[in-house]
C-alpha cells in the first residue's frame, strides 16, 4: 500500500512553522503599535540607514543651533542696548558741552559732567554676558576699558601735555596757550594717544576682531562691536580732553576751541555709533533669517524622519487583527485535524 | 488428505506473512515522528505450492528531493551564521533615533566644537567638546572589540564545523561500507540507508554538498565547490586550529587533500553551509567593517593633528586630541592601520580628569609651543576651532580596502559604513527567510513522499487484521474438517 497524502510529520512541521511565523509577526506588530515605529528601523532602512543617522544628527543640531541662535541674539541685543546707551550718553554730553559756553560756572560744571560721562561710558562698555565681555573683541575674559582715573591713559595724557607745552595741566601758565596751539595739540600728540598702538596699551584690552558666531555651520556672523572702533575712541578722547583741560585755566578763546573740537568729535562719534548699530542690526537680521531657516529645516527633518521610520498605525492595527484571526484559525485547525484520526473510529 | 494439508500450510504461511506485515506497520507507526526514517513496505512472494512468504523490504525514498533538501539546509546554515554576526555588528550602529552610532557621535562632536567655537573662552564648552570626543573614542573601541569578538566567534564556529564534518565523514565510512556490501531488500540494509541520509542531512547543514550515488550502492560526496569529501574513504579537512586571528588579515585557511577550501581559487571555495558562512564572516564582512572602523579612527586622528605653527614650519605634524599606539607620529592618509580603532584614545594632556587642559583644543600646542596656534593666549581665539569644525565636512582620502569610496568627508564615510552594514544585514535576513522557506517546503515534500501517514498505516492494519482473521478462519475450518474425518475413521 502506498503512502498518499501528507505524512504525519510533514503535517506537524507545517502547522508548527505556520504558528511560529504568525506569532513572530504578531510580536513585531505589537512593538510597532506601541512605538509607532518599525520594529527594526535599521533593517527597514537598510542602505538608507546612514542617511537617517544624518537626519537625526541634523535635527539635534538644528535644535541646538536654534538655542545657540537665541544666545547669540541675546548678546547682539545687549550690544545694541549698550550702543544705544552710549549714543544717548554722547548726545547728552554734546548738549552739556554746548551749554557750558554760556553757563556761569560752565567750565567747572562741564569737567564734573565729563567725569560722570566717563564712568558711565566705562560701565556701559564693560558689560558682560555670562562672564564674557561683549566689547572686548577676542579678549573676552578681560574688561575692555581700563579705568581712566589713575590709569595709564591719564598718566599718558598729562605726560604728552607736559611734553608739548613744558608745563602741567594745572599750571597757571596754561592760560597763555592759544587756541591755535590747543587745536594743534588736540589734533596732534593728544589724538595719537587714542590711536593704535597707544590705545591698546593705555585704554583698551580689546582686540580689533570680534568673537564670531558660527551659526548652523554657515559663514560666521559678527554680531558684536568692540571698544577699538573709531566712534568709541573719538567719544573717549573728547571726554578726556574736557576732563583734563576744562579746569578754568584756559583762556576763553582756547576753551571755545576745546569745546568746538570736542563737540565735533562727540557728534562724529554719535554718527559712528549709529552706523555700528545699523551694522549689528543687519547681522542680527541675518542670524534671524538663519534661525528661521533652521526652524523650517527642523520641520522638514521631523517630517522626513517620520515618513521613513514610522508605521501607519491604522495599517498595523489591521495587521494585528488579521494575524490574531489567522493564529486562532491555525490553532483550531491544528487541534481539529489532529483529532481526526482513523484511530478514533476503530 | 494432501489437499487439506496443503491448505493448512498455505493458511499458516498467510498468518506468518500477516504478522510480518504487521511488524512493518508497527515499526512505521513507532518511528512516525523520526525525520530520518523513511516509510517501509514489505513485498509478498507466492511460492509454487501456493503458500506465501515475506518478500524484500522497500523504502519510500526520492533522491532528487533529498538533494533539494540538502541544498536548502546548507543555504540556511550559511545565512543563519551571517545574519547572527551582522546582528552583532548592527548593534554597534543601533537605532538611528538613539544617536549611538559612530556617525551620529561624529555629528555630536562637530556640533560641540561649533558651540565651543562660538564660546571660545568657556571651559564648560571645552569640556563638553572633550566629552563628545571621549565618547567617540570609546564607541570606536567598543565597536572594534565587537568586531574582533564576532571574528573570533566565527573562527570558533568554523573550527567546530570542521570537527563535526570530519566526525560525520568518519561515521559515514562504516555505513557506506555496509551499504556497498549489504544485501538490498533486507531490513538491515534499509536501516543503513536511513543512517546514510541522516548523516547527509547533518553534513549539508555544515557545508554545501554534491552527492553521487554509485552503482554499487556507495555514495561519493563533494563540496559545492567540487572538492572530494568522501569516496569510499573520508578525506579530512585540514585546519590549523590554533592559528591566531589577526586584525586586518584573513584567518588561517582550510584544505582538503592539500587543495585550499577557502582563500584559494574562488571556484573551489565552499559556497554554502555553516562552515562557508563562518569563513565568509571571518574573512569577509568583519574584515571590511574592521577596515572601515580603522579608517574612521585614522581620519579622526588626522583631523585633530597639530602642525608646526612657525613662520617656516620644520617639524612634522603630531597627533593632538586623539592618540594611538604610533603617537606622536601622524598616520599617513589612506593607509590602513589594522587595529587602530581599538587603540584610539583621548590625549591625557587634554583631559581634565587626568589633570589636562581642555583649552588645548582651542589653541593646539599639546606637542610644545611650536604647535601652539594661539601663543598670545587670546581668550576668544577661534581660528583653529573654525578649521576643525569645517574639516568634518571636507573630503579626505580613504583606503579602498574599506570599500566605501576613496574621497569623502569623515561624516559621509561613517554614514556610508553604517549603511553598508545595515544593507548586508537586510540582505542576509532576506536570504535566511528565503532559505528557511525553501528548506521547509522541500522537507515537507520529502516527508510526504517518504514519511509515515498514520491513517494509511491504520488502514493497512485493518486490512491485515481481516486477512489474519480469514487465515485463522481457514485454519479452524480445516481443523473441523480434520475432526470430522477423524470421527468417521473412529
Amino acid at each position: 500500500m502506498r503512502s498518499v497524502g501528507p505524512s504525519f510529520l510533514s503535517f506537524q512541521m507545517h502547522a508548527q512553522e505556520a504558528t511560529r511565523q504568525s506569532q513572530t509577526a504578531l510580536a513585531k506588530a505589537q512593538i510597532e503599535l506601541s512605538t509607532q515605529r518599525h520594529s527594526d528601523v535599521s533593517l527597514q532602512l537598510s542602505s538608507q540607514t546612514g542617511r537617517n543617522i544624518r537626519w537625526h544628527a541634523e535635527l539635534e543640531n538644528a535644535i541646538a543651533s536654534i538655542d545657540s541662535g537665541n544666545l547669540h541674539q541675546t548678546r547682539a541685543e545687549v550690544t545694541q542696548a549698550s550702543l544705544k546707551a552710549a549714543t544717548s550718553l554722547a548726545s547728552d554730553f554734546l548738549q552739556q558741552l554746548v551749554g557750558s559756553r554760556s553757563a556761569e560756572n560752565g567750565r567747572a560744571l562741564i569737567q564734573q559732567q565729563a567725569k560722570n560721562v566717563m564712568s558711565s561710558l566705562q560701565d556701559i562698555l564693560n558689560v558682560d554676558v555670562n562672564g564674557t565681555f561683549l566689547f572686548a573683541g577676542r579678549n573676552q575674559l578681560q574688561t575692555p576699558l581700563q579705568a581712566y582715573s589713575g590709569g595709564p591713559a591719564e598718566v599718558q595724557t598729562q605726560a604728552v601735555f607736559q611734553l608739548q607745552f613744558g608745563i602741567s595741566t594745572t599750571d597757571p601758565l596754561v592760560q597763555t596757550i592759544t587756541a591755535a596751539q590747543i587745536d594743534a595739540f588736540l589734533n596732534g600728540n593728544f589724538r595719537d594717544i587714542f590711536e593704535s598702538p597707544n590705545w591698546e596699551t593705555t585704554v583698551s584690552n580689546a582686540t580689533n576682531e570680534n568673537v564670531l558666531a558660527r551659526f548652523g555651520r554657515r559663514e560666521s556672523i559678527d554680531l558684536l562691536s568692540n571698544v577699538n572702533e573709531k566712534p568709541i575712541r573719538e567719544f573717549y578722547q573728547a571726554i578726556v580732553a574736557v576732563i583734563e583741560l576744562s579746569e578754568g585755566r584756559l583762556n576763553d578763546d582756547s576753551f571755545e576751541k576745546l569745546v568746538d573740537i570736542s563737540a565735533a568729535k562727540v557728534s562724529s562719534a554719535m554718527q559712528g555709533l549709529v552706523d555700528i548699530q545699523a551694522r549689528v542690526g543687519m547681522n542680527q537680521k541675518a542670524l534671524q533669517n538663519a534661525t528661521d531657516q533652521m526652524k523650517s529645516r527642523k520641520i522638514w527633518l521631523n517630517d522626513a524622519i517620520s515618513k521613513t521610520e514610522s508605521v501607519d498605525t491604522y495599517e498595523v492595527a489591521t495587521r494585528i487583527n488579521q494575524l490574531t484571526t489567522q493564529l486562532e484559525a491555525s490553532y483550531s485547525v491544528t487541534s481539529r485535524i489532529s483529532r481526526i484520526s482513523l484511530l478514533n473510529y476503530l | 488428505m494432501t489437499g487439506l494439508a496443503s491448505a493448512l500450510s498455505s493458511a499458516l504461511s498467510g498468518l506468518l506473512v500477516t504478522s510480518g506485515q504487521s511488524a512493518v506497520v508497527s515499526r512505521n507507526v513507532t518511528r512516525a515522528s523520526d525525520e530520518d526514517y523513511s516509510r517501509r513496505d514489505v513485498g509478498l512472494t507466492v511460492n509454487r505450492d501456493g503458500t506465501a512468504q515475506l518478500g524484500s523490504y522497500t523504502r519510500s525514498e526520492d533522491k532528487t528531493l533529498l538533494d533539494k533538501v540538502l541544498t536548502a539546509k546548507s543555504r540556511v546554515g550559511a545565512s543563519a551564521i551571517a545574519l547572527t554576526s551582522l546582528e552583532i555588528l548592527s548593534s554597534t550602529i543601533g537605532d538611528p533615533q538613539d544617536g549611538s552610532s559612530i556617525a551620529a557621535t561624529l555629528h555630536q562632536l562637530q556640533q560641540s566644537l561649533s558651540d565651543f567655537h562660538d564660546n571660545p573662552s568657556s571651559r564648560i564648552f571645552a569640556t563638553e567638546a572633550l566629552t563628545a570626543a571621549r565618547s567617540i573614542a570609546s564607541r570606536l573601541n567598543a565597536a572594534a572589540a565587537d568586531v574582533a569578538k564576532v571574528r573570533s566567534e566565527a573562527h570558533a564556529e568554523a573550527k567546530s564545523s570542521v570537527q563535526k564534518i570530519n566526525a560525520l565523514l568518519t561515521e559515514l565510512k562504516p555505513v557506506d561500507q555496509a551499504i556497498r556490501s549489504g544485501v538490498p531488500g533486507t531490513e538491515a540494509y534499509l536501516d543503513k540507508l536511513d543512517q546514510r541520509d541522516g548523516i547527509l542531512k547533518l553534513l549539508s547543514v555544515e557545508i554545501g554538498l554534491r552527492t553521487v550515488y554509485k552503482s554499487d550502492g556507495g555514495t561519493a560526496i563533494y563540496t559545492d565547490g567540487g572538492l572530494t569529501l568522501f569516496d569510499v574513504v573520508p578525506r579530512s579537512i585540514e585546519f590549523n586550529l590554533d592559528a591566531p586571528i589577526v586584525s586586518g588579515l584573513a584567518g588561517p585557511s582550510l584544505s582538503v587533500d592539500a587543495v585550499q577550501l577557502n582563500g584559494g581559487s574562488p571556484e573551489l571555495a565552499a559556497k554554502h553551509g555553516r562552515l562557508a558562512g563562518a569563513l565568509k564572516v571571518r574573512d569577509g564582512i568583519t574584515l571590511t567593517y574592521e577596515a572601515q572602523l580603522d579608517e574612521t579612527a585614522r581620519s579622526l586622528i588626522n583631523l585633530f593633528a597639530e602642525t608646526d605653527q612657525s613662520a617656516t614650519p620644520v617639524l612634522a605634524p603630531k597627533t593632538g586630541l586623539f592618540k594611538y599606539a604610533g603617537s606622536p607620529a601622524v598616520p599617513a592618509a589612506a593607509i590602513l592601520v589594522p587595529g587602530l580603532a581599538g587603540q584610539i584614545h583621548i590625549n591625557p594632556l587634554f583631559d581634565e580628569r587626568s589633570g589636562g587642559n581642555p583649552m588645548l583644543l582651542r589653541d593646539g600646542g599639546s606637542n610644545g609651543m611650536a604647535f601652539n596656534s594661539n601663543p598670545a593666549g587670546t581668550s576668544g581665539y577661534q581660528q583653529r576651532l573654525a578649521e576643525m569644525t569645517a574639516a568634518f565636512d571636507k573630503p579626505s582620502s580613504y583606503n579602498p580596502a574599506a570599500q566605501l569610496g576613496t574621497t569623502l568627508s569623515i561624516k559621509q564615510f561613517a554614514e556610508a559604513s553604517a549603511s553598508t552594514v545595515e544593507t548586508e544585514r537586510s540582505t542576509a535576513s532576506r536570504l535566511l527567510n528565503e532559505a528557511q522557506a525553501t528548506s521547509q517546503r522541500w522537507s515537507e515534500v520529502l516527508l510526504s513522499k517518504s514519511g509515515v501517514n498514520l491513517d494509511n498505516e491504520m488502514a493497512s492494519l485493518l486490512a491485515l487484521e481481516k486477512s489474519y482473521q480469514a487465515s485463522a478462519k481457514v485454519m479452524t475450518t480445516i481443523d473441523q474438517m480434520f475432526g470430522i474425518l477423524v470421527g468417521i475413521v473412529n
